[in-house]
């Protein structure tokens, strides 16, 4: 059954990017504020278990028809801090690979408190 | 895993296909199939006394294949052993129960070491020309490979366009031995586009006789034929495969298949391995990608099985062969005639140790015919 846990006051989430980790039932949860939103990810990488939210945040190059290289800024990706996987945080899919992806859980907001459902 | 399929199939049973049988072809054969437009390459080739190093730019670390007494040294050149008409090709596929055959060229396979761009061309649509005439139009068990020069990509694609629909071209033999830059650059998509257009898979085969300067396969240190044919095959391919996939060209182009011929078989799982490591962890370096490295692999790129390596272990090398993708990668080919050559039963022998008949079968034959379209 889906509970909600209290994570913190929005306050904790002044800039885009701000993370707030928090543990729920012996799971290491983080939180972060993208483009505006809130997405809940498992700190956990699927490769060899390294605490995957405490990377950094990155965009997302791709390439045109005409061979350029261009760069998406939106920062909604998170890298693992060990071996570099990247996964969308708002997905938890790895942007490279569909077979790995990672749990996500909804985040509500109520005066002024952001929860995790889990 | 199952034994039983020693008891279920013979070779005699196979519909085989040879996946990689040269032609002899040097300069020679080629020169009174060069059209006027190249009138001044075709000078410049005729007054060459050794086209051999000085149009396609032939060097070796030593005599190659010293262990051999017959024509291979005497004629200086191993690829004008035996292969010189539809009769002598012919007789091998009987000795052999070859069914059909797809014919790779003999030095036009090294086409990119020429140095004269339009010598190169000249050479590729003169031997488009010849392997009709002689070998092709002789006999319908025989199949070719079409010939380019990656010097001059659009016209490389044009010539596809000529020669595409011809019944027996069943594929576009990129000359890769010493290429620069390598197959992945973008230069060549005009090559790759003409390619799949036509429904052609890319050929690359593996080779070094003219790359002594190129990475990664320059032989300056080798001190033998042997040390520099040892490493210089798979690693000349190694490269190809890896500026070809990881730029994109499978994902800018996904019917379009991909054969590596003579370079060995037993590193591409590791190399599918090593791929998708890097990709994963430097995602940022292959922003041309949407799947990792070895789905491409799996899905477009197949494999020719001569020289399959010698183990006593049959099991081992089935096991190999195996990981390499099986019956959805794995070709037989023969070589012939290089005194390197394997027979049908070289690889049937290692395969009946674990694969079921089904799998046999196309590993022997039926997967070449679904790629080359027979």
């Amino acid at each position: 059954m889906v509970e909600r846990h209290a994570v913190a006051g929005t306050g904790a989430f002044e800039d885009e990017g701000d993370r707030v980790f928090v543990e729920i039932n012996e799971l290491e949860v983080a939180v972060f504020r993208i483009d505006g939103e809130y997405h809940a990810l498992v700190n956990y990488c699927p490769h060899q278990g390294a605490p995957l939210c405490e990377g950094e945040l990155t965009g997302e190059s791709t390439v045109d028809e005409d061979w350029n290289w261009t760069y998406d800024e939106t920062e909604r990706n998170v890298r693992c801090p060990w071996h570099g996987w990247v996964f969308d945080v708002t997905t938890g899919e790895s942007t490279d690979a569909e077979r790995y992806r990672m749990p996500t859980y909804d985040v509500e907001v109520e005066d002024d408190t952001v929860y995790v459902l889990r | 895993m199952s034994r039983t399929a020693e008891k279920q199939i013979e070779l005699s049973e196979l519909a085989i296909v040879d996946a990689d049988s040269h032609v002899s072809q040097g300069a020679p054969e080629l020169v009174p199939y060069i059209p006027d437009r190249y009138s001044g390459a075709r000078k410049m080739i005729e007054i060459s006394e050794h086209p051999q190093r000085e149009v396609y730019s032939y060097g070796r670390a030593s005599p190659p294949f010293a262990n051999d007494s017959g024509n291979v040294r005497s004629q200086g050149d191993f690829s004008n052993l035996r292969a010189d008409t539809p009769e002598a090709k012919r007789d091998v596929m009987e000795r052999f129960d070859i069914e059909r055959t797809v014919l790779t060229p003999g030095q036009n396979v090294h086409l990119a070491g020429v140095n004269n761009d339009d010598a190169a061309a000249a050479l590729a649509v003169a031997y488009n020309d010849w392997i009709r005439e002689t070998f092709l139009d002789a006999d319908d068990s025989f199949y070719g490979t079409l010939s380019i020069a990656p010097q001059k990509p659009q016209e490389a694609a044009e010539e596809i366009e000529r020669v595409a629909d011809e019944r027996d071209i069943v594929g576009v033999q990129f000359p890769v031995a010493g290429l620069t830059p390598p197959a992945g650059h973008r230069q060549y998509l005009p090559i790759y586009e003409a390619a799949a257009k036509h429904d052609l898979p890319i050929v690359m085969h593996g080779g070094n006789s003219n790359s002594q300067g190129v990475f990664p396969v320059q032989r300056k240190w080798s001190e033998t034929f042997l040390e520099d044919h040892a490493f210089t095959f798979p690693a000349g391919i190694m490269w190809q495969l890896i500026t070809v996939v990881m730029r994109g060209i499978p994902e800018r182009f996904p019917d379009l298949d991909f054969v590596l011929q003579e370079a060995g078989i037993e590193w591409l799982p590791w190399m599918m391995w090593r791929l998708d490591d890097h990709y994963l962890q430097v995602s940022f370096d292959a922003p041309a990608l949407d799947k990792q490295p070895s789905e491409y692999i799996e899905e477009q790129f197949y494999v020719t099985t001569q020289p399959l390596g010698h183990t006593d272990n049959t099991r081992h090398m089935a096991m190999a062969l195996e990981l390499a993708g099986g019956a959805d990668t794995v070709m037989f080919a023969s070589d012939h005639p290089h005194p390197d050559f394997d027979t049908p039963e070289e690889l049937f022998e290692n395969l009946r140790s674990r694969f079921e008949p089904e799998d046999i079968r196309r590993m022997m034959g039926e997967t070449a015919a679904d790629v080359f379209g027979l």
